[in-house]
């Protein structure tokens, strides 16, 4: 049997942020496999996983533990139009959504089922209602579940047997990362995002620099930005190697919360909030590494190959193999080969055949409306598909009423409903073999988005003028859009 | 899971660094209804592009590599989603070893707990190994979790890094679930000071 002792403890002297909440979440520790058992605040449990995850709880034998913390959301399989074709798979993904829902009735849990209308993305969703909160462990079998660290929670993936152990304990074993912090400073330019601002970290260090590690991200840079564009940076944490990632919370964090259905209110509102506000690195606590980024040299990025770190600014071109090191030359023949480019070879002008802007790593209010800025009084270019997949119902009304939606629809977009759809194509809405998709979502895998489908990462703007011009903008082309 | 303690077989290769689990497994197979199935579709994208395309010595054959019971993989391998699927679709194949000089930490776990052993080499060995295989497709691999030792051919038997957890849990497939509910009382002491501490976090909406 597994021998515990009591969780290691912190260091003494000041703590980071992330050892804090560790701190305050561990149960025991394991020496046998330097593992800490984690008590979790938040389970997410979402239509894909869950299905499995339920069958093998239920193989098991134990009971589900905390209904009370376990949240069901209809987001991976959920058909976001009503063209999706009918097929042995739909009715796969159908058959998972009715036996969540019936797991969640028996249980009397909260289900965002595909007609609630909270129902979304899982990473937006949780934010969303209130359900993630400052200080709270949350995971997800999701792997860009460190999103809800933009709102200074501890939120980390978990695999589907760990999400069969989380439902039947309430606990995690996990083991204590190596913590980075990333010092945002200075300001982005005009028509730069925080994905840009990731996708350069992500293309600069690769895709496995942060490997495990726990990502704190601070500065100045990081307090300007709406917590959209936080969202966004701890999501794409996870294709820097990322297992944690977090900012400290801030009153732009406090006033996003208030109100919101599931937060606290009232008197637990203000001893909620007296906890929050302490939720913070010790000035002078260290961390394992150190990285900084200077917003004002970010470009706007797109990817050219299959793995995240394989992109460049829209000024740039395809690296010359002979630049790289072995190992980045072999998988950059390989990706080239896959996505049809060249070494050497300008992004700018590559026509496109779709576009996605959507997911949980871009699927928010601001990220429309600054796409849409890009689109109004434009039309989609004759023959692409274009795509607008709001992340969740409350996005979607949110961007119905400022008139977003409207923007996209009139410039001949697809105004769809909420669901992860096209970022990883498991609902069967697919890019077609062959075809290139300029895509707001993380991946861009061979494969990714359907069979032999290209996929090119990028900023929700950079992919809207995309649509608009059937190829990858030019820089100066970008940057008119915003003069 | 099937434990088990010594482990004998051939193998086959796929020598790419960064595999990931959209490669392992790709999205549309993880709705298929059983395991085999799933397999089938093992290493799905690598196996249409063209050997030039991707190099020979990574195209992963299918029928070559049937019956093959160890895989030689590049650095890092097993990035990308934390599914699990792709695990499960590599022990449904056949896979009961992967030596590679690296693998992503998350997915490291979830070999463990569906009794797929993960074995880190270093590269020099793992192409060591690999020749052998390309000499003789047949070359016999025997694993060892007694002494923590992989060996091939006529080579000396090389060890391994294994936790005595890992170690444990594919040997005697002991059930996580189980090991962590005995400590059942820690759990609730826990949850109850955290309760009484932070109160807030219990809100009233939650099962509305």
């Amino acid at each position: 049997m597994l021998q515990v002792s009591p969780p290691r403890p912190v260091h003494a002297g000041p703590t980071t942020l992330f050892q804090r909440l560790w701190a305050e979440h561990a149960i025991c520790h394991s020496l046998d496999h330097d593992h800490t058992l984690l008590r979790v605040d938040r389970h997410y449990l979402h239509d894909l996983g869950g299905g499995f995850a339920i069958r093998r709880l239920a193989a098991s034998g134990h009971p589900l533990r905390r209904p009370d913390l376990t949240v069901a959301i209809d987001d991976h399989t959920v058909p976001t139009g009503r063209d999706s074709a009918m097929s042995n798979a739909a009715a796969t993904r159908h058959r998972m959504r009715v036996d969540l829902r019936e797991f969640s009735r028996q249980h009397d849990m909260r289900h965002f089922h595909a007609d609630d209308p909270g129902q979304g993305i899982v990473h937006i969703v949780g934010p969303e209602q209130g359900l993630t909160l400052p200080g709270l462990s949350v995971v997800c079998g999701d792997s860009h579940t460190s999103s809800h660290g933009a709102l200074g929670a501890l939120a980390w993936a978990i695999g589907t047997s760990e999400v069969v152990h989380v439902l039947a304990t309430q606990a995690a074993w996990q083991r204590r990362p190596k913590q980075i912090r990333i010092v945002l400073e200075g300001r982005l330019g005009p028509g730069c995002t925080a994905k840009d601002a990731i996708l350069s970290l992500i293309g600069r260090y690769g895709t496995s620099r942060a490997s495990g590690a726990a990502i704190e991200f601070a500065g100045p840079g990081v307090r300007e930005m709406d917590l959209d564009a936080r969202f966004t940076l701890c999501n794409m944490a996870s294709e820097f190697g990322a297992k944690f990632a977090l900012s400290a919370p801030d009153s732009k964090v406090f006033d996003y919360l208030h109100g919101r259905p599931c937060a606290p209110s009232a008197h637990a509102w203000d001893a909620a909030l007296s906890y929050w506000r302490t939720l913070r690195s010790h000035d002078a606590a260290r961390f394992d590494e150190e990285l900084g980024l200077d917003l004002g040299t970010v470009e706007p990025q797109v990817s050219w190959g299959t793995h995240v770190d394989q992109l460049i600014g829209l000024s740039e071109q395809i690296p010359q193999l002979a630049s790289l090191s072995a190992v980045q030359c072999q998988a950059a023949e390989a990706a080239l080969s896959y996505m049809d480019l060249q070494p050497g070879q300008a992004m700018a002008g590559l026509p496109v055949d779709q576009v996605f802007i959507g997911s949980c790593t871009n699927g928010r209010i601001s990220d429309l409306a600054v796409a849409a800025g890009v689109i109004r009084g434009r039309r989609v270019r004759a023959g692409m598909r274009a795509w607008v997949v709001p992340g969740s119902r409350e996005v979607s009304r949110e961007a119905e009423r400022l008139g977003i939606a409207a923007a996209f629809r009139d410039a001949g977009f697809a105004w769809r409903s909420p669901g992860c759809s096209m970022c990883c194509a498991v609902n069967g809405e697919t890019v077609a073999p062959g075809q290139r998709c300029v895509s707001t979502s993380n991946r861009n895998f061979a494969g990714r988005q359907g069979p032999r489908s290209r996929t090119h990462l990028a900023s929700p703007p950079v992919a809207a003028l995309a649509a608009v011009l059937g190829c990858i903008p030019s820089l100066r082309e970008y940057q008119e859009c915003f003069a | 899971m099937t434990p088990f303690l010594h482990h004998s077989g051939r193998a086959c290769q796929l020598m790419l660094d960064n595999i990931d689990t959209d490669v392992i497994l790709p999205t549309a197979a993880l709705l298929l209804p059983s395991l085999d199935e799933m397999a089938e579709h093992l290493f799905a994208p690598l196996r249409e592009l063209s050997p030039a395309q991707v190099g020979l010595s990574a195209v992963f054959d299918a029928t070559a590599s049937r019956g093959a019971s160890f895989l030689l993989a590049g650095a890092n391998f097993g990035c990308g989603s934390s599914r699990e699927m792709a695990v499960w679709a590599l022990a449904a194949y056949g896979f009961r070893c992967i030596v590679a000089p690296s693998f992503n930490e998350m997915f490291r776990g979830n070999c463990v707990r569906n009794g797929l052993l993960p074995v880190c080499l270093d590269a020099s060995l793992i192409d060591s190994a690999v020749s052998a295989v390309e000499r003789r497709p047949d070359t016999r691999f025997a694993v060892d979790l007694e002494t923590r030792r992989i060996v091939w051919t006529d080579t000396q038997a090389h060890p391994f890094a294994i936790s005595r957890v890992e170690r444990d849990r594919l040997v005697t497939g002991v059930d996580e679930i189980s090991e962590t509910l005995h400590y059942r009382a820690l759990l609730e002491a826990a949850e109850a000071a955290h309760r009484q501490a932070f109160a807030w976090a219990y809100g009233a909406d939650h099962a509305s």
